[in-house]
C-alpha cells in the first residue's frame, strides 16, 4: 500500500495551489464567507439573542457544508476519470492511497482556509461581549472535523461516476442522511424492522450529534473516533472504488 | 477467452464488494467499542470548566452515606 508522507506532501501542495490558480477558490471562499455571515446575524438571530457566543454561527456550519463541501469534492476524482487525466496521475511515483489521502488533504485545508477566514466573527463576538473562547475554539474543531466528514464522503462518490454533477446530487443525499440520522426522517425507515440496538445505533451516527455535542465546549474521545473512523472508512472506500474502476 | 475474462470481472467485483463491506463492518465496530470504551475521556475547553466536577463536589461525593434520601418541598 505504501505511505510515503513526502510524496503526499507533493499531491497536497500540487492540489492546494490549484485551487488559488483557478476561481474556485474566489468563488468559494467569497460565497462561503458571506452566506456563514448572513445566516450568523440575520436568519440566527444573532443579536436579538444578546447573548455573547458563536451558537447562531456554527449551528449553519453543517447546512453551508452539505451544498457547498460536495461542490468542492465533486471534481476531486469525477474530472480526472472522464478527462482520462487520472492515468496521467498514475504515472507518477505514487500509491493509489497516496493519491487518495493528499488530494484529501488538499481539499481538507482549502476548507480549513476558508473557516479560518472567518475570524472576523470571532474578533466581533469579543468586542461585542465576553464570550467563552475555549467553547469557540471546540466549535471551530468539530466543524473541521465535520468537514471533514463530509469532504470524505464526497471523494468516494466523485470516484464512483464520471458525471460530476451526478457527484454531486448523491454527494449531497448521502451527506444529508448522516446529518439527518438522529431524526425520525431516517429512524423511521429502519424502526418497523430493525432491532432496537440497531435503531440507536443508526441515529448516534449523525453527524449533527457529535458535532453539538463538540460545539457545546467538551471533546469527547468518542467524537474525535467518530468523525477520524469516517474519514478514515469513505477515504478508503474512495481507493477501494478507484481501484475497481481501474480495469474499466 | 472472453469467459476467462468475464470470471475475472466477477471476482473483482466480489472482492471489492467485500472489502467495502469488511470497511463498513469495522467502522460499526470501532464506533461501537469507543462508545463502550470512551464513557468519562472528555477534554473540557469551556473558559469556566463547566462540564468538569469541582474538587468540592468530589469531596462530597467521597463522603456520601448510603443509602441517598431525597426530600422535596412544593
Amino acid at each position: 500500500m505504501g505511505f510515503n508522507v513526502r510524496r503526499i506532501g507533493i499531491i497536497l501542495t500540487r492540489e492546494l495551489t490549484s485551487y488559488f490558480a483557478t476561481p474556485i477558490a474566489a468563488v468559494f471562499i467569497v460565497i462561503f464567507l458571506l452566506l456563514s455571515g448572513s445566516f450568523t446575524f440575520y436568519l440566527g438571530n444573532f443579536f436579538p439573542r444578546g447573548q455573547a457566543d458563536l451558537l447562531p454561527f456554527f449551528n449553519f456550519h453543517p447546512w453551508l457544508y452539505l451544498i457547498l463541501i460536495p461542490a468542492l469534492s465533486m471534481r476531486l476524482w469525477a474530472e480526472e476519470r472522464k478527462e482520462g487525466t487520472i492515468e496521467l496521475l498514475f504515472t507518477f511515483p505514487l500509491t493509489l492511497m497516496e493519491a487518495v489521502v493528499g488530494k484529501f488533504l488538499a481539499a481538507w485545508c482549502f476548507t480549513a482556509i476558508a473557516l479560518a477566514l472567518t475570524f472576523p466573527i470571532w474578533i466581533t463576538v469579543n468586542i461585542l461581549g465576553n464570550p467563552d473562547n475555549g467553547v469557540i475554539i471546540a466549535g471551530y474543531i468539530g466543524s473541521l472535523l465535520m468537514a471533514g466528514g463530509f469532504l470524505a464522503i464526497g471523494s468516494c462518490i466523485s470516484a464512483l461516476t464520471k458525471n460530476q454533477v451526478i457527484a454531486f446530487v448523491i454527494s449531497v443525499m448521502v451527506c444529508l442522511g448522516f446529518i439527518l440520522s438522529g431524526f425520525p426522517l431516517v429512524l423511521d425507515f429502519f424502526s418497523g424492522w430493525a432491532p432496537d440496538f440497531f435503531v440507536s445505533l443508526i441515529s448516534s451516527f449523525s453527524f449533527l450529534t457529535h458535532f453539538q455535542a463538540i460545539s457545546n465546549g467538551v471533546i469527547d474521545v468518542r467524537d474525535i473516533v467518530y468523525f477520524v473512523s469516517v474519514i478514515g472508512l469513505w477515504l478508503f472506500a474512495t481507493a477501494i472504488v478507484l481501484e475497481m474502476k481501474k480495469a474499466e | 477467452m472472453s469467459q476467462t475474462l468475464g470470471m475475472e470481472h466477477m471476482s473483482k467485483r466480489l472482492l471489492t464488494g467485500t472489502s467495502l463491506g469488511m470497511v463498513a463492518l469495522l467502522f460499526f465496530a470501532v464506533n461501537v467499542l469507543s462508545n463502550v470504551a470512551f464513557k468519562s475521556a472528555r477534554l473540557d475547553l469551556t473558559e469556566q470548566q463547566l462540564y468538569t466536577l469541582s474538587d468540592g463536589t468530589r469531596k462530597i461525593l467521597a463522603n456520601f452515606e448510603e443509602p441517598l434520601t431525597l426530600r422535596f418541598y412544593y
